[in-house]
């Protein structure tokens, strides 16, 4: 079984970031670049764990061989970064299509990518890579496993449900941050590990041209700008209904900080008594199920 | 008659030769044992720099050791119950020696020398059997709760016991043949005479039973010196003589040798493996462990005996040691303070999270402690860019490559990015434009001096922080260097490449406390009222209290402030107990048992202070964590000055 | 424009509505399509979608059974490749990110050889007949604007909840048009196997959907088996105050507040909890609270939707017996529903 780890490396948003020209941003002077993202990791170490031979592949400048470096530290059999300067600001789909001829080129039998990056954070890069592919994509997965023969990965439902969902390899699966806990390499180990050197393609190993590759492109960013409140579509009650009816159709049940002063019901008074308003209470919200 | 003893009387020949030849074997056995940890002890690792023997210092500690029991008597009762037990013991051993001297040399125990001699062997013998006696009452009636049940160490007293009283017996004996008056300076001795007369006892068969029981007794106990705990006799004065001189809890680099695989006692060093062999297991150091107290699941004895235990067995350390006693330790050091040997406890712990940590085996939430360290230079994980957010408003110079000052504030990652110990440094700041101090700090160039990871185990990772800071720190020109963190004091001053010739590394306190005797800082004016108005208490860091003996400067400047009334917690000073952040416990906790920060904050709500100060950021978060209820303030030293001066007005 | 809709339980997906209503926004004065692909049996539903501003509405049948994100999206490619060679212009797609969106919108994206614009918040006209999308970025510190010029086919898919439901326009009925789904052959699929239910008593507090929770009031562990019991008749979770876990009541998995887990359930049973501000911090996203405490001042009575002040015993004793009343002899269906 050999599977591939796509890695990407990005601004770690939890560092101050400020505007800057050309409608991207930037860090904040002197802040370092981030390595891999949580669900990278997560993701290589989901790979080390099921496959014999593991490869890692991103598409970055050089300054991303530190990543790969690590990676191999880590345990990875094998590096692959490509890059062209004609790369540089590629969108999702762009990217999709230049991984999938990547991965086609390495035909691995399995491709695991984190579900989420630091920056974009759009996560659909995997799933482009799949689609280009003719692969099935399996996201969100929590748990990857082999099992009948099949790739078998556990999603998360809302309340503690898990899903399970299955496919035939090759396919491509999309690792949530938590699915797997990154193994700890301590420093020596890194320094000690064989030195293997990661391997740089360019366009042209791929057969392609940046004026092919930018015409993947479909779109731009144009501005990147602080959070303002955005105006929601509320439904208006309809006349037929009471005052009172509309605003409590308009003001909830539903998400909301509870805030320290605002009018709570109160009940008081025998446990029989209570209990059955509560109830009631709980069954107004749909709380309980028959 | 002639006021002196014979010898051999009533001793045949073979007796004699029997207690020669019992005797020999005794101490023939007894170095055979010892010479089998020597060989132990030589095929481990030779120690790092850090151990010099300046012979006539070292010789003195010993003699202090073994003839004042300094240690000994931080438990007043054993230590003065052990000294006089010493004390008898030497005191009867040379008497013994002196007799020989007598019989085969120079005959001088004659008259008043035999007198003074008998009368002062009789006291030695007391001072023994009462040191015995006590060791024994204790043991039997259950009071010491640090001690471990073993037979084997009530054997021992049993036996030591039955030396004494059968010396004595065999002196009553003596004397009750023929009772000339002189002996009734051997009080004891006479007295039991006088019993034995009375019984009407055989006293001639008696004394050569009894001379022959005390010569196999003590032939025994020659042999069990080398056997059993015993061995401390031997070994405690070469082991203080050679024990380390860096500072207590200062840590040697590690080998360079696989540090992935399991820890062979030859992986150890010398003297790693010597302290081990010299452990009484007296449990002084489990009985001060804050682990230990918390109910975690460590006990710093059982690591000093599973580590003789594989030089023995010549099986791995971490074969005996589980990974969840590891993680629970702070290295506060109390282990290594409360020994009397001052065995390293502290080195072997370290050195098992070492083989750990090259392993992975490590804590998620540790793991991404140290990535951040190598990442963003400091272990939450905040922006280098945040550093200086603390000064805000202050006016603080920041240096830039190339510059100079006088005094290089350091001002740590606790304070930069952990909001609770912000106001640290602002005091300190706000004091030092005060008293007019030419000062300025780093900024963003500051990162982690990688204590955490170091004490954590990962020494690649620290060795990487430390590179960094050296780096920065060369590229700027100072005088001082000046911290508030005990953390970053202890790792700068201690572990770092010392900075030929420029002044060491100050504390926080120490500089303030300097600087009020200097007049240079204002003392603040005592409350309208001339009393003080509230208590404080002192939370000793042990970073600072006990790693760098330093326990006066914080008190001084508390005394500063005199609205404030210092009372004492009952562990203070050198033997404070650890707030539980060392050892990367700030961020990993072994859930297990109760916080230790809840166990100091309960010491500290018993003084009845409303204040507990601290001289070290991590003190003060992991302190201020426990306030919840309470009416207690958490306070550095610095602060209650600023807020002295500050109601004080100008 | 187009809206892919999603069928769930029968009925459309709130957050297909949300997309409609943007789409309808945005293509004044002409009207939004709407495309799904189901059975037969989803028509009646779809036609409802004419309310919230459909101009047409077409099915792509196929059989039934659980739909597969790639037959759905190669269905849906499949006809509006069809269609776009007899109308103008570049589709441009728009649909809820549910799960089901976010499987759809790559693939059909790929086949489109289109944009793809994720997670979007907003959308707008810009200059020259292309769309600025707006998404957040940077883990939400930053919103990105993404422009989609104009003829290039795009698929964006809405971030459910940011853009609200308007209201039904009823009186405007629109024929649902019925199309066989083209599925290529040869298609590889995922299939979903199963659901594993959660198990309240196991579940990751972080995820449960109700939690009963206790503190110092409960005085004590066999004071938590009473709650345990209430908990299991109300298919809900386990959890307490620091004060409970200090005291070893229970586990510190159980822990809830600041230094403990934050939680999101749909029902907060509070009992004998005074509210601590470190523990309301960690209730704050809870969609309903209730609390029982003996203190009227409790702080957190005042966070509550609804607060009883009383002992918190025989109320809970009151509230098991009637949930047992309730439902005969066990507990009800757990929480999940398939």
């Amino acid at each position: 079984m050999n599977a591939l780890v796509l890695l990407h490396q990005g601004l770690d948003p939890s560092l101050a970031l400020e505007p800057a020209d050309g409608g991207t941003a930037r860090p904040r002077r002197g802040d370092p670049l981030a390595a891999a993202s949580d669900a990278d990791r997560s993701a290589l170490e989901c790979a080390l764990g099921l496959a014999r031979q593991v490869t890692v592949l991103s598409v970055g400048p050089p300054a991303w061989e530190a990543l790969l470096d690590r990676a191999l530290a880590r345990g990875a059999h094998r590096g692959v970064r490509l890059w062209d300067d004609a790369l540089a600001g590629l969108d999702a789909a762009a990217l999709g299509r230049v991984l999938a001829l990547a991965v086609g080129r390495l035909e691995p039998d399995l491709v695991l990518a984190g579900e989420r990056g630091l920056e974009g954070g759009t996560g659909v890069v995997p799933a482009l890579v799949a689609a280009r592919l003719g692969w099935p994509c399996l996201d969100a997965a929590v748990r990857v496993a082999f099992e009948d023969g099949l790739v078998v990965v556990q999603r998360r439902l809302p309340g503690g449900r898990r899903e399970e969902v299955a496919a035939e390899w090759p396919v491509v699966v999309s690792v949530a941050r938590d699915a797997a806990e990154p193994r700890y390499v301590s420093v020596r180990a890194r320094r000690a590990a064989e030195r293997r050197t990661v391997e740089c393609w360019d366009l042209a190993s791929l057969g392609l041209d940046p004026a092919t590759v930018r015409r993947w492109i479909r779109l731009q960013v144009t501005a990147l700008d602080w959070p303002r409140p955005r105006p929601r579509r509320t439904p208006a009650a309809s006349r037929s209904v009471s005052a009172a009816d509309r605003l409590r159709q308009l003001m909830g049940p539903g998400p909301g900080a509870p805030k320290p002063g605002s009018p709570a019901r109160v009940l008081e008074g025998d446990p029989g008594g209570v209990a059955d308003r509560l109830l009631a209470f709980l069954e107004a919200r749909g709380l309980l199920r028959p | 008659m002639p006021v002196t003893r014979e010898i051999w009387w009533n001793v045949p020949a073979w007796l004699a030769i029997g207690l020669y030849l019992t005797s020999a074997l005794g101490v023939g056995w007894t170095a055979w044992t010892l010479l089998g940890h020597a060989r132990a002890w030589r095929r481990a690792r030779p120690v790092g720099p850090g151990r010099p023997l300046a012979l006539g210092a070292a010789l003195s500690r010993v003699a202090i050791e073994v003839f004042g029991h300094v240690r000994l008597r931080r438990d007043p009762a054993a230590g003065w119950a052990h000294l006089c037990l010493v004390y008898g013991f030497v005191g009867l051993f040379v008497g013994t020696c002196l007799v020989f001297v007598h019989d085969r040399v120079v005959p001088f125990l004659h008259g008043r020398a035999y007198l003074v001699f008998s009368f002062l062997l009789e006291w030695a013998g007391l001072a023994f059997l009462a040191g015995v006696g006590w060791m024994l009452g204790r043991r039997v009636g259950g009071r010491a709760a640090r001690l471990e049940r073993s037979r084997v160490a009530l054997g021992i007293l049993l036996l030591l016991g039955a030396i004494g009283i059968s010396g004595f017996l065999v002196e009553a004996a003596r004397i009750a043949v023929s009772r000339p008056g002189f002996e009734a300076w051997s009080f004891v001795g006479w007295i039991l005479a006088q019993g034995l007369v009375a019984a009407d006892v055989d006293a001639r068969a008696l004394h050569r039973a009894l001379w022959g029981g005390h010569a196999a007794l003590s032939a025994l106990f020659f042999g069990l010196v080398g056997a059993t705990a015993l061995r401390h006799l031997v070994l405690a004065p070469v082991q203080i003589l050679l024990r380390d001189r860096r500072a207590v809890g200062a840590l040697a680099p590690a080998s360079d040798e696989e540090p992935a695989a399991p820890l062979a006692p030859a992986r150890l060093t010398w003297a790693q493996l010597l302290d081990a062999s010299t452990c009484v297991r007296c449990g002084r150091c489990t009985a001060v462990c804050p682990a230990t107290a918390a109910g975690k699941p460590l006990d710093p004895r059982l690591v000093v005996r599973a580590t003789l235990r594989a030089m023995r067995e010549a099986r791995p350390l971490d074969a005996l040691v589980g990974p969840d006693e590891l993680w629970a330790c702070t290295t506060c050091a109390a282990c290594v303070h409360a020994c009397p040997f001052q065995i390293e406890v502290l080195d072997k712990l370290v050195d098992l999270r070492r083989v750990l940590v090259e392993r992975g085996a490590v804590d998620p939430a540790a793991a991404r402690m140290l990535e951040a360290i190598l990442d963003r230079g400091n272990a939450w994980g905040g922006a280098p860019a945040d550093r200086a957010d603390w000064a805000a408003g202050l006016d603080v110079r920041v240096l830039r490559p190339g510059d100079e000052t006088d005094v290089l504030y350091w001002v740590g990652c606790a304070a930069a990015y952990d909001p609770a110990a912000r106001r640290i440094p602002q005091a300190v700041a706000r004091l030092l434009q005060a008293a007019g101090v030419d000062f300025a700090i780093l900024g963003a160039a500051e990162t982690c001096t990688g204590d955490p990871a170091r004490r954590l185990g990962e020494e690649g990772c620290f060795e990487a922080a430390r590179a960094r800071v050296v780096a920065t720190l060369a590229g700027v020109r100072f005088r001082r260097l000046l911290t508030h963190c005990a953390h970053c004091f202890h790792v700068l001053r201690n572990e770092y490449p010392a900075r030929d010739g420029r002044d060491p590394v100050v504390h926080h306190t120490q500089l303030l406390a300097e600087l009020l005797a200097a007049g240079r800082l204002r003392v603040p004016a005592p409350p309208p009222s001339g009393a003080p108005t509230e208590a404080v208490t002192l939370h000793d860091p042990c970073y600072l209290a006990r790693h760098n003996a330093e326990t006066g400067a914080p008190r001084a400047v508390l005394k500063a402030v005199r609205a404030l009334e210092a009372v004492e917690m009952p562990r203070s000073r050198a033997q404070t107990f650890c707030c539980g952040a060392g050892g990367g416990g700030a961020w990993v906790e072994v859930r297990a048992g109760r916080r230790i920060a809840a166990l100091r904050m309960e010491e500290a709500r018993e003084t009845g202070a409303a204040v507990v100060a601290t001289a070290c950021p991590f003190c003060a978060v992991m302190l201020e964590g426990e306030t919840a209820g309470t009416r207690i303030r958490v306070r550095d030293v610095a602060e209650l000055l600023w807020e002295g001066q500050a109601r004080a007005g100008p | 424009m187009w809206v892919v809709a999603e069928l769930a339980d029968g009925a459309v997906a709130e957050p297909t509505l949300e997309a409609l209503g943007e789409a309808q926004e945005l293509s004044r004065p002409a009207r939004p399509g709407a495309l799904a692909v189901g059975p037969a049996t989803a028509g009646d539903a779809l036609a409802r979608l004419a309310d919230h501003g459909a101009g047409r509405i077409v099915l792509l049948e196929c059989a039934g059974g659980p739909a597969a994100p790639e037959t759905d999206a190669a269905a849906l490619a499949a006809w509006l490749a069809a269609e776009a060679r007899e109308a103008r212009g570049a589709p441009v797609l728009l649909l809820g990110e549910t799960p089901y969106g976010r499987g759809v919108a790559p693939l059909l994206a790929a086949r489109l050889d289109a944009a793809i614009a994720p997670d979007a918040i907003a959308v707008r006209p810009a200059a020259d007949g292309a769309l600025d999308v707006t998404r957040p970025a940077y883990g939400e510190r930053l919103y990105a604007t993404v422009r989609v010029a104009a003829g290039v086919p795009a698929v964006i898919a809405l971030r459910p909840g940011a853009l609200g439901v308007g209201p039904a326009e009823t009186g405007r009925a629109v024929a649902v048009e019925r199309r066989p789904a083209a599925i290529p052959p040869g298609l590889r699929v995922s299939r979903r196997r199963r659901v594993i239910p959660a198990d309240p008593k196991t579940v990751d507090l972080r995820d449960a959907e109700r939690i009963v929770a206790g503190g110092r009031g409960v005085g004590g562990p066999e004071g938590f088996r009473l709650l345990a019991e209430l908990a299991d008749l109300l298919g809900a979770a386990i959890g307490g105050s620091r004060v409970a876990v200090d005291l070893d009541w229970l586990p510190w998995e159980r822990q809830i507040g600041q230094s403990g887990r934050t939680v999101a359930p749909a029902l907060y049973l509070a009992c004998g909890i005074s509210g601590a501000s470190q523990h309301l911090a960690g209730i704050q996203r809870a969609r309903t609270i209730v609390a029982i405490n003996r203190d009227r001042a409790a702080p957190i009575l005042d966070v509550a939707h609804l607060g009883v002040v009383g002992d918190w015993r025989p109320i809970v004793e009151a509230l098991a017996e009637r949930l047992r009343a309730r439902h005969g002899a066990g507990p009800p269906a757990s929480s999940a529903s398939p």
